[in-house]
């Protein structure tokens, strides 16, 4: 008995913490864009954080509980239903055998996680659960999920170890409105960018692009010009990066992004605010502050 | 000497990049580098990623780069005061097979007159020298080798390509490369070879490691399809 999938929304992936030790190669860490809400949601349900769960991009998703468990959800991009009864995010919820619950459309956030007690019982690969789909690493057969899928969870429930009656209130500016402020550092080849565009960088709200997922936050705005034409010799990139592509749009590198790449990095997120990139969906504006002027 | 300087990229990871263009020399400098960090770090990371110039390390989750700025200012103090490694040993050359034919290499066309090089002198010249692989990246099993021939350097493409075949070999600067599986892709495809360059059920997973030499020969399509 376990956790079946019966509609999927945009995208669910099993994620956990992600998988460290293979960058070298090539393998990006996965795991969840928005940590934060990632590890609040463990928290909620009494895990350790190590634990599977699933990430839901927007809503759509429809799950049905076949034995009675601890759930909590988090993060944003929908509002939810247990037998179409409202449900609050950041609270954990006992279920029982039959519940059904539902992501339905909201107006803001991109991505749900949903803890559940004990975490998914999903085999790791490479030393974790994460979907990487590129490479079909992690998850259920390296994909994201299907309808039909089922996956199974621990059958105990510990309620001691939940905060059933903790409701916590979460400060993410992307769950709240459509103009987002984004703390940045300046970048290995910031200085390769005339002031023009240094400063178009922060005055300039940046539209998230539909193209954008987990490997990059495609940005649409004026074109941001190098000083001269200068190639980068390729070297290691992280989450966060903000890269110019030769067209002169920057892209912000996701979870699963490449683990090395050869466009300028003009900046990098601030690490904290990570997180409230991964709630930004396409269509919202991103206004960048430099942390450290 | 060689001059390092440091950078983060990441709450957890700084890039330690040396001033040498891509050459044996940078390949030699981070590899010593990689070595003494390995020593000297290891409790503190989680990985050490090498490219052609600079070596990244990435520290566990608990631990952030800026407590251990100390600890970075003595790797790099320690490479300066040790006297140059001996040159590694010569490894063996890896022999990769590559269908040059214009269903396999999309690009080439294009970029033969681009260069003003025959398609022929292209292919002659990309596969009749030994190239090392610096680092692996971008995605996983791709191998980013050097140099290729002046007379091929050319920017990566301004628009990428949404989608490049696995296999796909192709030149950047002076780099080139094998595209492990399908994904878009900002260098000139001017071949594809049958070899599986990633298999996450294989070890090791990478069919290419940092520090191999590689040379490519040219097969033709039909060999190419019979490959097994």
């Amino acid at each position: 008995m376990s956790l079946f999938i019966h509609k999927t929304g945009v995208q669910a992936l099993i994620q956990d913490r992600g998988r460290v030790g293979y960058r070298h190669l090539g393998i990006p860490a996965s795991g969840p864009m928005d940590s934060y809400s990632f590890e609040l949601a463990q928290l909620l349900c009494g895990n350790s954080g190590q634990e599977a769960l699933i990430e839901f991009t927007l809503h759509g998703a429809i799950i049905e509980f076949e034995k009675a468990t601890v759930i909590a959800l988090t993060g944003g991009g929908a509002t939810a239903t247990i037998n179409n009864k409202s449900i609050l995010y950041n609270i954990a919820h006992v279920v029982k055998a039959g519940d059904t619950l539902k992501l339905s459309p909201s107006e803001f956030g991109c991505r749900t996680y949903l803890a559940i007690q004990g975490g998914l019982k999903v085999n790791a690969e490479l030393g974790s659960c994460a979907t990487y789909v590129p490479a079909q690493i992690g998850g259920i057969e390296g994909r994201a999920l299907k309808a039909g899928d089922r996956i199974e969870f621990a059958d105990e429930i510990n309620n001691h170890r939940t905060a059933e009656n903790i409701l916590i209130q979460i400060k993410n500016p992307a769950l709240e409105r459509n103009e987002i402020p984004i703390r940045i550092h300046k970048g290995p080849e910031w200085g390769w960018f005339d002031n023009a565009a240094q400063s178009q960088l922060i005055k300039e709200k940046w539209r998230i692009g539909p193209q954008s997922n987990r490997m990059g936050y495609q940005l649409q705005g004026s074109p941001l010009l190098l000083k001269e034409k200068t190639e980068l010799i390729s070297t290691a990139v992280m989450p966060g990066i903000i890269q110019v592509t030769p067209s002169g749009m920057p892209i912000i590198l996701g979870a699963d992004a490449q683990t090395i790449g050869g466009y300028p990095r003009i900046a990098r997120v601030h690490t904290p605010d990570l997180s409230i990139v991964g709630q930004c969906r396409p269509g919202v504006f991103l206004q960048f502050q430099l942390f450290d002027k | 000497m060689a001059i390092f300087h440091w950078y983060p990229i990441h709450d957890q990871a700084v890039t330690l990049a040396v001033d040498l263009p891509i050459s044996q020399e940078s390949f030699q400098q981070i590899n010593r580098l990689q070595k003494k960090a390995t020593q000297q770090l290891s409790t503190l990371l989680d990985d050490l990623v090498p490219s052609y110039n600079s070596l990244t390390l990435c520290f566990k989750r608990e631990h952030k780069w800026s407590d251990h700025i100390k600890k970075i200012d003595q790797l790099l103090l320690s490479l300066a005061n040790d006297a140059m490694n001996e040159i590694e040993n010569e490894t063996s050359i890896t022999k990769i097979p590559v269908c040059y034919e214009e269903y396999f290499a999309p690009d080439l066309f294009e970029i033969s007159s681009q260069l003003n090089l025959s398609k022929e002198k292209i292919i002659e010249l990309h596969s009749n020298r030994t190239y090392q692989v610096y680092a692996m990246g971008f995605v996983p099993g791709f191998p980013y080798m050097g140099e290729i021939n002046e007379e091929l350097i050319l920017p990566r493409k301004a628009v990428p390509s949404q989608r490049i075949k696995a296999g796909s070999v192709a030149i950047a600067n002076k780099q080139t490369g094998i595209y492990p599986f399908e994904v878009p892709g900002g260098w000139h495809v001017i071949g594809q070879t049958p070899l599986a360059l990633f298999n996450k059920n294989r070890t090791p997973l990478c069919f290419l490691q940092p520090g191999d030499q590689v040379q490519f020969y040219p097969i033709s399509k039909s060999e190419f399809e019979s490959w097994s």
